[in-house]
């Protein structure tokens, strides 16, 4: 049995705004894909927790807190440290474009702003898991 | 690279159980594996099985009763399960945004969709349960969607059976389902806070009181997930049946019923890709069904035909 894709969605910080995660996590859903939802206020230590625990493929971050200079770093420094380096972390929200640019530097794979087609998202880690397949069979 | 998972995962490492995990997941051979190997350390730990309807508030009890157990000391395992979109295969699995409060490395959450298969899905969960027990964890927790008949098999699947009801779904204790009622070892009506709740525990008593042949009388037990009230009960009544079970050899007698339980589901599932899968059988079907098709067979004496291969002693 082909196992589908299994992305965690993530909401890490303070900010209450899971709007976005929520519209995400559907259209994920609606491509196929496995969507871990963990709700609101996610510490990086229980986002790597779950990220471990469920075995995704992808981790996601929404971030609208403007935090996503310490955040994204750090879960990021957190799944290398545990093995899972081989896993991409995307991140979502509003990240003003020079900062994206430091971010993809820090190993970030990809950042989404407002107003991106949710179709992006889903051929984006469509390719992604591609990608990373043909590298665990090899 | 097998191996070298199994060498993390002896060790402890949470990765290295959770690619195991995945592993059996995708089942074939190579599942297969993992399952034979771990098998030998499986059975040290208590299961627990949670059913009842879609929004009981199951995750929120367990995660509730989780940390019972965690402040016991005690290491714990959820195999949560949620439904898969029947039209795009995708789901959305968010029991773990009920299990905040639990959630250190002490509890282990693994979400699974059902992909379409009920009892696909009765089956991974307890392989999966099966890897986190080998995995040393002392308490497993089993969560359901109480769904269709299959929910029958959680009382294989579990060690204490706890259903999960609330006063407000809009039936009285009447029309609940007979096979719900004779599964649950404990009786949890959630959302106790709510009008009617007392009267449907009450009624719910009374009806349990009326089966016979029981040397145990399971407890209905009120709660409020959402408040943290009644949990202490939850977690007492969950204690006394597996007091309960651990007389008489009653957990002996569990663990063999269930053992043979998933022997025979195994070797049910194997039969049928063996023999679907060979093609002399699929070619005398084509051949069986037209004759069916033109009227010179029933549908019953071409089954029995088709079955001819099988018949391994059988009477005539």
């Amino acid at each position: 049995m082909k196992r589908p894709i299994k992305v965690l969605v993530a909401k890490p910080g303070l900010d209450g705004h899971d709007r976005g995660a929520k519209i995400v996590a559907n259209a994920l859903r609606d491509a196929g894909i496995e969507v871990i939802y963990t709700g609101l206020h996610q510490t990086p230590e229980m986002i790597l927790d779950a990220a471990l625990q469920e075995d995704v493929d992808v981790v996601s971050l929404s971030i609208l807190s403007g935090a996503h200079m310490t955040l994204l770093p750090r879960v990021r420094d957190l799944m290398d440290e545990k093995g899972l380096d081989d896993v991409p972390l995307v991140g979502g929200g509003i990240i003003p474009e020079g900062d994206v640019k430091k971010l993809k530097k820090m190993g970030v794979s990809e950042i989404f702003g407002p107003g991106t087609d949710t179709r992006d998202i889903v051929s984006y880690i469509n390719e992604l898991f591609e990608h990373r397949s043909k590298k665990r069979a090899g | 690279m097998t191996q070298d998972y199994f060498d993390r995962f002896f060790a402890g490492e949470t990765l290295a159980a959770s690619r195991l995990m995945s592993i059996v997941e995708a089942g074939g051979k190579a599942g297969e594996a993992v399952l034979n190997r771990l098998f030998p350390e499986v059975g040290r730990a208590y299961r627990i099985g949670v059913t009842g309807f879609t929004g009981a508030g199951k995750s929120t009890l367990v995660d509730a009763v989780s940390r019972r157990y965690r402040d016991a000391e005690k290491s714990v395992g959820v195999i949560a399960e949620d439904p898969s979109s029947p039209f795009t295969g995708g789901a959305i699995l968010g029991d773990r945004v009920r299990m905040q409060q639990a959630s250190d490395d002490g509890v282990f959450i693994r979400s699974i969709a059902s992909r379409g298969s009920e009892t696909g899905l009765s089956a991974c969960a307890t392989q999966l349960a099966d890897v986190l027990d080998a995995f040393g964890r002392d308490i497993i927790f089993l969560e359901t969607i109480g769904i269709g008949q299959l929910e029958y098999r959680i009382r294989h699947m579990a060690h204490t059976t706890c259903v999960v009801l609330t006063p407000d779904a809009g039936d009285d204790v009447q029309s609940l389902k007979s096979g719900l009622m004779e599964v649950g070892e404990v009786f949890v009506v959630n959302k106790a806070d709510r009008e009617n709740a007392r009267r449907y525990a009450d009624d719910l008593r009374s009806m349990l009181e009326l089966r016979q042949n029981a040397d145990w009388l399971p407890p209905v037990v009120e709660t409020v997930g959402t408040r943290e009230k009644g949990i202490g009960e939850l977690h007492e009544a969950i204690e006394r049946h597996r007091e309960y079970l651990s007389q008489d050899g009653r957990l002996e007698e569990k663990r063999v019923e269930s053992l043979r339980d998933r022997v025979t589901l195994v070797a049910d599932e194997r039969l049928r890709e063996l023999f679907w899968g060979n093609d002399t059988i699929r070619k005398k079907l084509d051949s069986i069904v037209a004759s069916v098709v033109a009227g010179k067979k029933s549908p019953y004496e071409a089954a029995r035909e088709i079955l001819e291969p099988l018949a391994i002693n059988s009477r005539k």
